[in-house]
């Protein structure tokens, strides 16, 4: 019995250190790094999951970002990984691991992306684009043999800026909120409000369509609404 | 704010001919797995024979006929149709299954209704079963492609299932737009809990497993929904589906066996083109052998309507 109060003791006093780190992890980040920590509501209608509920935490640290997101408790689980190292004032070099599984159907895929990014930026506005290329797998535990691909990655974006305000528009082939193995086009309109100078909030809404070669027309197979906050280091 | 945002954003994707999982189940009241065809009491004799007791299940499958496709390549799309029709009156199969892609454009043309009048007299009953393509889609109106009072084309629907004899229960999936969506799948779900056929099989146009070898399904085509594919797998899993016969990249002649019982066949299209990524034209023997549940497939070279060695594959189907 003393045995085990002991360990409940070591274990808070670990808790308590553990607390105690992470906190002064955040004061250095705000002292050394430009970081944000974006907690987001997602409501996505999908051909293929049941529950539309998506909860995501995404946090950055300098050029290092990462992305975790849960739909439903028993739906999907999905991660991504990204790294943005730029170049000058316009280029960027951004590589994401990203990784999905879903739950239900025991099975899942990993994707690894470079894209080379530029975006010119001018007193109310900007545009820019992305050229790249993803290799990706898929797995499921009814089957020993994995699906593997290889896919050209574009996209377009452009801004404006009202003061706070900023309206964005973008096609992009990878998204981090979004399922696609294979290149499939995410369109979106995004708004994002500066509240103060630490925090901000941002609302977007987003398409993605079906696989799409050749064929004159785009299936939708999902559109989703995604409210953000934002709290900003520098 | 938000439905403004997406209103905008349905608005653009109409314009550019965006379309909805709706439209794939739209055509349907009720579930259409449900309303089995039964393929067998044929007045074939060898079709027959089949049914009353003997141990294999012949039928034939010949997939991307692609006609009109000469217009967009001129001098570089080659057939043999003598050849297959030919070989189809020898030895009259009960059925005749095609994944898709008949029309090029989309358009009933006559080389199209040609094709499925020869493949209707060459088959028992006119059993030509028909799985719709991408490329039937591509009119926008597709009406012509499920038109279920017309005889000739009365296996014109877009998804269905068929049955012989109990043996076997053939699903035909609807993935012309790319993917199948969750009430399609659900549908087939609920019919395959009831079926009491010994062995099952899917046939769907769009190929599913990919990257298997350096072919363009690696770069490009094939399923891009991993959500949709593994739920198809589960889904084989469970129901006892043995395999999935599929089209549409051309290349073809690709097998997956995802397990000792369940895999994907990937069939090489009907004509032939003269570029690196297609394959030479094919049409394919199916044997079921009754007792072991062994689903073999030969290929043959549309241009000789002879056998290739090359191409020999064999799926273990589990029994129900």
């Amino acid at each position: 019995m003393e045995r085990s109060k002991k360990r409940i003791f070591l274990s808070s006093r670990a808790l308590k250190r553990a607390l105690l780190f992470f906190v002064l992890f955040i004061s250095s980040l705000s002292l050394y790094a430009s970081w944000y920590i974006k907690p987001s509501f997602i409501y996505r209608e999908s051909t293929m999951t049941k529950v539309p509920y998506v909860i995501s935490l995404e946090g950055r640290w300098n050029d290092l970002s990462i992305t975790l997101s849960l739909q439903g408790l028993d739906e999907e689980l999905n991660g991504s990984v990204k790294y943005d190292y730029r170049v000058g004032k316009t280029l960027h070099n951004e590589f994401r691991l990203h990784s999905e599984y879903f739950i239900k159907d025991r099975g899942g895929y990993s994707d690894l992306s470079y894209e080379f990014h530029q975006r010119f930026t001018w007193k109310y506005g900007g545009l820019g684009y992305r050229v790249g290329i993803m290799a990706s797998l898929a797995y499921s535990s009814f089957s020993k043999d994995i699906s593997w691909g290889l896919s050209p990655l574009l996209g377009l974006e452009g801004f404006l800026t009202f003061g706070p305000v900023l309206i964005e528009a973008y096609l992009r082939m990878n998204s981090d909120n979004e399922i696609n193995w294979r290149a499939v086009p995410v369109a979106g309109l995004a708004l994002e409000g500066t509240i103060t100078e630490h925090q901000s909030i941002s609302l977007e809404a987003y398409l993605k369509t079906a696989e799409y070669l050749m064929d004159p027309w785009y299936m939708v197979t999902s559109w989703a609404v995604k409210a953000s906050y934002c709290y900003r280091g520098l | 704010m938000a439905k403004r945002a997406l209103s905008i954003l349905l608005l653009i994707f109409s314009i550019t001919g965006c379309t909805f999982e709706s439209k794939i189940t739209e055509a349907y009241s009720e579930n259409p797995f449900l309303n089995e065809v039964r393929l067998d009491f044929s007045s074939n004799q060898k079709a027959l024979n089949i049914a009353l007791g003997a141990s294999t299940l012949k039928f034939v499958l010949a997939t991307d006929q692609h006609y009109g496709r000469e217009k967009r390549y001129p001098g570089m799309i080659y057939r043999w149709d003598d050849n297959f029709f030919d070989y189809l009156n020898t030895h009259r199969y009960p059925f005749f299954i095609c994944l898709g892609d008949l029309s090029d454009s989309g358009e009933y043309t006559d080389e199209v209704y040609n094709y499925i009048k020869r493949a209707y007299d060459s088959t028992t009953n006119g059993h030509f079963i028909y799985a719709i393509g991408n490329h039937e889609r591509h009119l926008f109106d597709e009406s012509v492609w499920t038109d279920e009072d017309s005889e000739l084309i009365k296996h014109f629907t877009t998804m269905g299932k068929y049955v012989y004899s109990d043996i076997l229960s053939i699903y035909k999936l609807d993935s012309s737009m790319r993917t199948w969506g969750s009430k399609q799948l659900d549908w087939l779900e609920e019919a395959l809990k009831k079926d009491k056929s010994k062995y099952k099989i899917f046939i769907t146009h769009d190929n599913i497993t990919v990257g298997g070898t350096f072919d363009q399904s690696l770069f490009v085509t094939g399923y891009g929904d991993a959500v949709e594919r593994n739920r198809l797998y589960r889904i084989m899993h469970d129901y006892k589906v043995g395999v999935i016969l599929t089209g549409h990249h051309h290349k073809g002649n690709i097998e997956y066996h995802m397990s000792e019982t369940m895999g994907e066949l990937n069939l090489a299209a009907y004509h032939r083109m003269t570029n690196g990524f297609e394959s030479d034209g094919f049409w394919y023997e199916f044997a079921l052998d009754l007792k072991t549940g062994i689903l073999s497939c030969d290929a043959y070279q549309a241009e000789t309507g002879e056998k290739d060695s090359r191409y020999h594959f064999e799926f273990k189907l589990p029994e129900a």
